[in-house]
């Protein structure tokens, strides 16, 4: 009594009601009017349209309710044992000085995201889907290929940045997607439309730039990862950056680390495919060039074996041999003895004589000079012995 | 695709090369419609005909000009096209 009396002047005195909006007040000028919270679902009920969570740390919990219009916009509803991280405000209800964690926003942390992408991709590989053999090869010149990101989007500005530079004679199909947060369904539908779908495409690509591994889990999804490992084109994945990798990236017939890879992998190189046609391009020449030389020279040898046959040859060949035997004959003639001055001296009837023995006195003989005979008769006869 | 034939020998020499000249422009356009691909498979197929060694001077003759005239269409190809870029709202996927 005595201590209650003493200090009744330094201590405040409140009603129930009073002291309530007191902490209410204090609450509010004393505490962050938003912060981040990191905990798991330790229960989660959805009452009313609201979702009421408890949340835990294993040490301590505390209660905290996300309002269906805040639900709406989420991207995420979380399930007993996920762990969360939450964007958060305090409600502190001042009629029962309740303490309550508001939901602004709710991701999944990333323990959840790799659990997540654990379980289906064990489901996955279970059944099949997942299995390098499946993958299918890539069209070498893809006439017109369909790209699903957000739109617009940095992603799409460098997917299609690259596209130009690189192969600008494929068809670009923009198909926007939301790559944000739960929309898993939306995904399948377009994915499921684009299946019968007459755009006449001979791949897709499903991009969606950087951001933390939680923003991709919709790349975690089961029925998303179905679609694209049933899909009857090729897929190429290019979602997050380098180290990211999701189911959807599992199932893919190509993946890629980064939406501009996806591309890059996708699209031929202009640069190459110059290099290589400009080969062709003189291979084919080269051998037209070959061809003609070829023939060319095949006509000409054709040409020289037909003269070689020709008479005319044969013609001259044969005068070259009598010319040859004429001029024989004609250097052993004595026609050019007579020219010298030597003389044949022959009987009457034109038999040669070969000794003074063979003439007598008084016979004719015939002495041929070059340029004409002569008819002498013999005087006398001289034998000289030798 | 093949080349006209031009086996048309009986007809006096001008109408041959203005027949020719024809078939040219005949086999021009068709090589207009061709994608790069296929240009590309068709100069394939004309490098390997052309290495065979008991091809006729008609038939080199054929694809000599073919060759060139898919040569020319894939440098155009290379050189000029603009990349064709649509926008398809989801909602009318299946409505195309």
């Amino acid at each position: 009594m005595n201590h209650l009396n003493s200090s009744k002047e330094s201590l405040p005195t409140y009603s129930v009601n009073e002291l309530n909006k007191s902490i209410g007040l204090l609450l509010k000028r004393g505490f962050a009017p938003k912060f981040i919270l990191n905990g798991t679902v330790s229960k989660s009920q959805l009452k009313k349209g609201h979702l009421w969570l408890t949340l835990t740390d294993g040490k301590a919990s505390v209660d905290a309710v996300a309002w269906s219009s805040t639900i709406k916009s989420l991207k995420f509803l979380p399930n007993q044992d996920d762990g969360v991280v939450i964007v958060a405000k305090l409600n502190f209800w001042e009629s029962q000085a309740r303490i309550s964690v508001q939901v602004i926003d709710i991701r999944p942390a990333i323990s959840t995201v790799l659990k997540k992408f654990e379980i289906v991709k064990a489901k996955l590989l279970e059944e099949g889907l997942i299995d390098d053999s499946l993958r299918r090869k890539l069209p070498k010149y893809p006439n017109s290929i369909g790209i699903l990101t957000s739109v617009p989007s940095s992603a799409l500005a460098d997917i299609l940045r690259t596209a130009k530079e690189r192969w600008p004679l494929t068809k670009m199909n923009i198909i926007p997607i939301s790559v944000q947060g739960n929309h898993a369904n939306e995904l399948k539908v377009v994915l499921h439309k684009l299946r019968k779908n007459k755009l006449q495409l001979n791949a897709i690509v499903i991009a969606r730039g950087g951001g933390s591994r939680e923003d991709l889990m919709l790349f975690d999804s089961e029925i998303i990862a179905r679609e694209i490992a049933t899909f009857p084109i090729p897929v190429v994945t290019g979602i997050g950056h380098e180290d990211d990798l999701t189911v959807s990236d599992l199932v893919s017939d190509h993946r890629a680390a980064t939406p501009t890879a996806a591309i890059v992998d996708l699209l031929p190189s202009i640069d190459l495919e110059k290099n290589n046609f400009l080969q062709t391009k003189k291979i084919l020449i080269d051998y037209f060039k070959f061809y003609f030389k070829n023939q060319k020279n095949s006509l000409y040898t054709k040409k020289v074996l037909f003269k070689s046959q020709s008479p005319q040859i044969l013609l001259n060949s044969k005068k070259t041999k009598i010319k040859y035997i004429y001029q024989l004959l004609n250097a052993l003639s004595p026609g050019k003895l007579l020219k010298r001055g030597f003389a044949l001296i022959t009987d009457e009837a034109g038999n040669s004589i070969y000794s003074v023995k063979d003439i007598k006195k008084k016979d004719n003989l015939l002495i041929q000079l070059s340029d004409g005979n002569i008819t002498a008769k013999v005087d006398s006869t001289n034998y000289d012995k030798i | 695709m093949s080349f006209p034939d031009e086996s048309s020998k009986n007809l006096s020499s001008t109408s041959d090369k203005e027949n020719k000249n024809h078939n040219i422009e005949t086999l021009r356009k068709d090589i207009q419609k061709l994608n790069y691909e296929e240009s590309i498979s068709e100069l394939e197929t004309i490098l390997s005909n052309v290495q065979d060694e008991n091809i006729s001077l008609d038939k080199i003759q054929s694809n000599y000009i073919k060759g060139n005239l898919l040569l020319k269409h894939c440098e155009e190809l290379l050189e000029f096209v603009e990349q064709e870029i649509n926008e398809i709202n989801s909602e009318y996927l299946n409505i195309d």
